[in-house]
C-alpha cells in the first residue's frame, strides 16, 4: 500500500495533467507510465472523492470548479 | 461447477495460455485482445492475485465450459428455464476464506484493468450480481461496475431490468439495495443470470437447472444477501439511495462501440471476501459479453417458437449480430409457418433481423444461409419489414430519441423456406456418383 504522501503527490500530478486539457483515464496511465498502477488508482480515487473532476461531452475528465483551485496550488 | 473447473476444461482442450512473466496491469487488455485463446496471467506487477481474461471469447470455448456442442447450448438453457432447480444456502464456502471489512475494504487490492482507451476508468466486467428486494425476493444479473474510489463503484444500471426496478423502489423508500457482486464464476452461472426472467423468478434456479443440481450459496457477512459459495471474490455492497447522480462510462459495449457517458447510482462496498488464492476474472469486451448473450437469446427464440406451435430444429443467434440482434432459425415447416416463425421471432424486443430456413440448411454455415436466401426468396413475397417497433437504444443506426422515450426502429424478417407451391424438381441438388464407394485417402501416397 503506497504511503499517503505518495498518493497526494500523484493526485497533484493528475490534476496538473487535467489543467493542461481534458484527459481520459488512459491519458493518465500513459503519462504516468513509470508510476505504480495501484497508487494511480488510489490517487484518482482521492480526486473523485473530493469531487475535483467533472466530465466533458466526450467523457474526458476536466477540472471541476474547486478542482481548478486545487490544481493551481500544485 | 466453478471457475477452476472451467480453467481445467479449457486447458485440456488447448484453449488456454498461461503467461508466467510479470505483466503490467496496463497491458492486460491489449495482451488479451491479441490472444486467440483464453489467457491466465499468473503474475500481475504490484498485485499478489492472478488474472484470467478472455476465457469465453469464442463460442467454441463456451461449448468447452458447457460440455455441449455450441449449437446445443441455447436449447439447454431453454430446457433449464422450464426445469429450474432452486439454489441451496450452505453454511460456508471458499469465497469467504478471507473476509475484509471496515478500513480493510479497498478495491485497489484487486487488479482492475482499463479495458478501452475511452473507458471512464478501470472496470469490474465479470460481476455477477445477486440483490434482494423485500417484496420480490432475490434477483440475479450481470452488470458492469466502474471504479470510483477504494470503497465505491458506479453501476451500469442502463435499460429496464429487475435490478433497476429494485433500485427505484428502494429510492422511493430511501433505503439501500443489498447486493453481492461475485467475480470469478463458471460461465454457465453467468449465462443463467443473464437470462431475462420475469421479476420474482430467481435466475439462480436456471443455473441449477443447467447442471441438474442446486447452485450453492453462502450468506454474506455484512448485508442481507447471498453469494455463490464457489466464487473467487465477493463484494458485499449496497446501492445507495442517492439517485442517478454519479457519472459512469464511457465503456466499450457489446455492440463493439463505446457507449455514452451516463449518470448512475453509487455503490458502496461494505466487505470484500475471497478465496485464499483468489483469481480475478475479466470479461474482455466485446466478445466475451457477446458470446455469453448468444445462448440466452437462443433460449428466448426456442421458447417463442415453441409457444407459437412451430417445430424448430436449430437456432443461431449470431455473434456478428452481437449476440442479440440477429437470429436464424431452421424449422420443420408446415404450410405458412415460414412467415409465422418470422413474425414470432420479430416479436422479441431484441431481434432486429430474423431469417427462417428449412431444416436441410445448416444455419451455422453462413454460405448455406445465403444460398437459401438466394434460392428460396422473392423479395416482394418473402421479406417482411415492420416499422415503428421497440428497439434497443445501443443500436447506433436508430434515429435519435429523447429520454425517457424509448427508441423505435424497423425490423426485417426473411422467410427463406422453399415456397409452398414450388416445383420440387427445381430444388434437386447435385450428388456425386459412387461417393460412398471410394475414399480419397486410399489413393494418396
Amino acid at each position: 500500500m503506497p504511503p499517503p504522501s505518495e498518493i497526494d503527490r500523484l493526485a497533484q500530478r493528475i490534476l496538473a495533467l487535467a489543467r493542461r486539457g481534458p484527459i481520459f483515464y488512459y491519458d493518465i496511465l500513459r503519462e504516468l507510465r513509470d508510476e505504480d498502477y495501484r497508487a494511480i488508482m488510489l490517487a484518482f480515487g482521492q480526486i473523485r472523492q473530493q469531487q475535483l473532476f467533472g466530465r466533458d461531452d466526450k467523457g474526458c475528465y476536466v477540472l471541476a470548479e474547486t478542482g481548478r483551485e486545487e490544481g493551481a496550488k500544485a | 461447477m466453478d471457475l477452476r473447473a472451467f480453467l481445467t476444461d479449457l486447458e485440456k482442450a488447448g484453449e488456454l495460455i498461461r503467461i508466467r512473466r510479470p505483466v503490467d496491469p496496463r497491458h492486460i487488455s491489449a495482451l488479451t485482445a491479441q490472444s486467440k485463446k483464453g489467457v491466465y496471467f499468473e503474475k500481475i506487477r504490484g498485485y499478489d492475485m492472478p488474472v484470467v481474461a478472455g476465457l469465453v471469447g469464442t463460442m467454441d470455448r463456451l461449448a468447452v465450459g458447457m460440455h455441449a456442442p455450441k449449437g446445443a447450448i441455447g436449447r439447454r438453457v431453454s430446457e433449464a428455464v422450464q426445469k429450474p432447480i432452486p439454489p441451496e444456502v450452505v453454511k460456508e464456502g471458499p469465497c469467504q476464506d478471507v473476509v475484509l471489512t471496515g478500513t480493510e475494504v479497498d478495491l485497489t487490492r484487486l487488479p482492475l484493468p482499463l479495458q478501452g482507451e475511452i473507458d471512464g476508468g478501470p472496470y469490474i466486467s465479470a460481476g455477477m450480481t445477486i440483490a434482494k428486494d423485500p417484496e420480490y425476493g432475490r434477483n440475479a444479473g450481470f452488470y458492469r461496475f466502474m471504479y470510483n474510489d477504494p470503497t465505491h463503484l458506479g453501476i451500469g444500471l442502463t435499460g429496464p431490468s429487475d435490478l433497476r426496478l429494485f433500485y427505484q423502489r428502494a429510492l422511493s423508500a430511501k433505503r439501500p439495495v443489498p447486493m453481492a457482486v461475485a467475480i470469478g464464476t463458471h460461465p454457465s452461472d453467468m449465462v443463467a443470470v443473464t437470462y431475462k426472467a420475469p421479476v420474482g423468478y430467481d435466475e439462480l434456479a436456471i443455473a441449477g437447472g443447467l447442471w441438474g443440481e442446486p447452485l450453492e450459496l453462502v450468506r454474506c457477512k455484512t448485508i442481507d444477501a447471498e453469494a455463490p459459495a464457489n466464487a473467487e471474490i465477493v463484494l458485499e455492497c449496497e446501492i445507495l439511495p442517492t439517485g442517478f447522480t454519479v457519472d459512469e462510462g464511457r465503456f466499450g459495449e457489446f455492440t463493439r462501440f463505446v457507449g455514452e457517458l451516463v449518470q448512475m447510482p453509487l455503490v458502496e462496498v461494505k466487505a470484500i471476501t475471497h478465496r485464499r488464492d483468489a483469481i480475478f476474472q475479466v470479461i474482455h469486451m466485446p466478445w466475451e459479453n457477446i458470446v455469453l448473450d448468444v445462448p440466452v437469446y437462443e433460449a428466448i427464440a426456442w421458447n417463442i417458437l415453441t409457444t407459437a406451435g412451430i417445430e424448430a430444429t436449430a437456432i443461431n443467434v449470431t455473434t456478428g449480430g452481437c449476440g442479440q440482434f440477429h437470429v436464424v432459425a431452421a424449422i420443420k415447416k408446415r404450410g405458412g409457418e415460414g412467415k409465422n416463425a418470422v413474425l414470432a421471432l420479430l416479436s422479441a424486443a431484441s431481434f432486429k433481423y430474423a431469417v427462417v430456413v428449412d431444416e436441410d440448411i445448416d444455419i451455422f454455415d453462413p454460405d448455406q444461409v445465403e444460398w437459401a436466401i438466394f434460392s428460396r426468396v422473392q423479395a416482394d413475397r418473402d421479406v417482411i419489414i415492420v416499422p415503428g417497433a421497440r428497439a434497443k437504444p445501443l443500436d447506433p443506426s436508430l434515429p435519435p430519441a429523447k429520454p425517457p422515450a424509448l427508441p423505435l426502429g424497423a425490423k426485417l424478417g426473411i422467410d427463406a423456406t422453399i415456397p409452398e407451391y414450388a416445383y420440387k424438381e427445381r430444388y434437386t441438388t447435385i450428388t456425386y456418383p459412387f461417393i460412398n464407394d471410394v475414399k480419397l485417402e486410399d489413393y494418396l501416397d
